[in-house]
């Protein structure tokens, strides 16, 4: 039984609404017995396709993070969760972000 | 002797964010592990901010994280810090207890257990802070590093706390927030690795033009960011 750590990178494209959720996996080199995450950077930033959406804003909520770690055999799944709101808009403004994550195992 | 880790969560109600000028809101944390804890690291896993409804604010500094992390016997304690407001809120770092806002800070919990004697020898903890002075930049990298007992085989960083503001005491929009580490990398016993921020508010775009290419580069920002590294020694 050891110690294993994997980081990757989870990018969550532009949308609006009140939070985004992005899958992501990795890999280890054995049965994974246990795992949790964490934050090795992140990214949030307004965003859209037009001039307007790419302007600062105020803020009403701002999130990001890693959650439901799994392991299934030798991969574990987590989802990234995202949250950039200006509520002045009702939640329209377009964000995006990433999550640079480090997941850390026990492998058998 | 063995590496053992769990999940806290820290809640941020409106009587921690409230509690009263000069009082920056701060959560205790703690974890009970199996078997007395040798060494132990803490760090971010997420965090989820919020105003009340109908509330928006300019934004003048962000800090979110874990400090002041002991081990006694079995347990771990810490304290899970987070600060979110304009520069009314934060004035010269005293927190005057207006603008409330409620926050969920979730983090991770790694601790070596066991006897002293049979300390697991291969996985190691070590945490540095690195300052990144005010600059306008589109990007502030500050490098640093961390040194073990024997060569290290392999090597991870992790956020333990970052502290991100303008500088001039002066709230700004929000446009986009960076915070991280990169190019983690190992030779014998030094773990070296690059910390980095962004800090901007919005461009003025002229009517027209491709906001895809241009980049704000406006107002001086400044921060830290407190790194946490696990290491595996030969």
């Amino acid at each position: 039984m050891s110690i294993e750590t994997r980081s990757t990178n989870v990018v969550l494209d532009a949308q609006s609404g009140k939070q985004q959720i992005e899958r992501g996996h990795v890999q280890f080199s054995g049965k994974v017995l246990r795992a949790d995450g964490a934050l090795k950077g992140f990214r949030i930033q307004f965003a859209g396709d037009g001039v307007r959406d790419a302007m600062d804003h105020d803020v009403h909520v701002e999130a990001i993070g890693i959650q439901n770690i799994e392991p299934q055999g030798n991969v574990v799944k987590f989802e990234v969760f995202l949250s950039l709101q200006d509520e002045n808009d009702d939640f329209l403004d377009r964000y995006r972000g990433a999550a640079e994550v480090v997941i850390v195992a026990q492998v058998e | 002797m063995s590496i053992s880790f769990g999940s806290v969560k820290a809640v941020f109600d409106d009587e921690v964010v409230q509690n009263g000028p000069n009082i920056p809101p701060v959560v205790h944390g703690s974890m009970r592990f199996s078997e007395p804890v040798i060494d132990a690291i803490v760090v971010l896993k997420g965090f989820h901010i919020e105003y009340p409804p109908g509330r928006s604010s300019a934004f003048f500094r962000h800090k979110v994280g874990i400090d002041d992390v002991k081990f006694k016997g079995h347990d771990v304690t810490f304290k899970v810090l987070c600060e979110f407001g304009d520069d009314q809120v934060l004035e010269n770092d005293a927190h005057l207890g207006e603008d409330p806002f409620t926050a969920t800070v979730f983090v991770l919990v790694i601790a070596d257990i066991g006897s002293e004697a049979d300390r697991q020898k291969q996985i190691r903890f070590r945490t540095s802070g690195v300052t990144l002075d005010a600059a306008t930049t589109q990007e502030k990298v500050q490098s640093g590093f961390v040194q073990f007992v024997r060569p290290v085989v392999w090597a991870e960083a992790m956020i333990q706390r970052f502290r991100i503001e303008y500088a001039e005491n002066d709230d700004e929009d929000f446009f986009i927030e960076r915070v991280g580490i990169q190019n983690v990398t190992h030779k014998d016993n030094v773990v070296n690795f690059e910390t980095y921020l962004t800090l901007l508010d919005g461009p003025s775009y002229d009517p027209g033009s491709n906001a895809q290419d241009e980049i704000p580069l406006r107002k001086s920002y400044k921060g830290s960011v407190q790194v946490a590294v696990i290491a595996s020694l030969k």
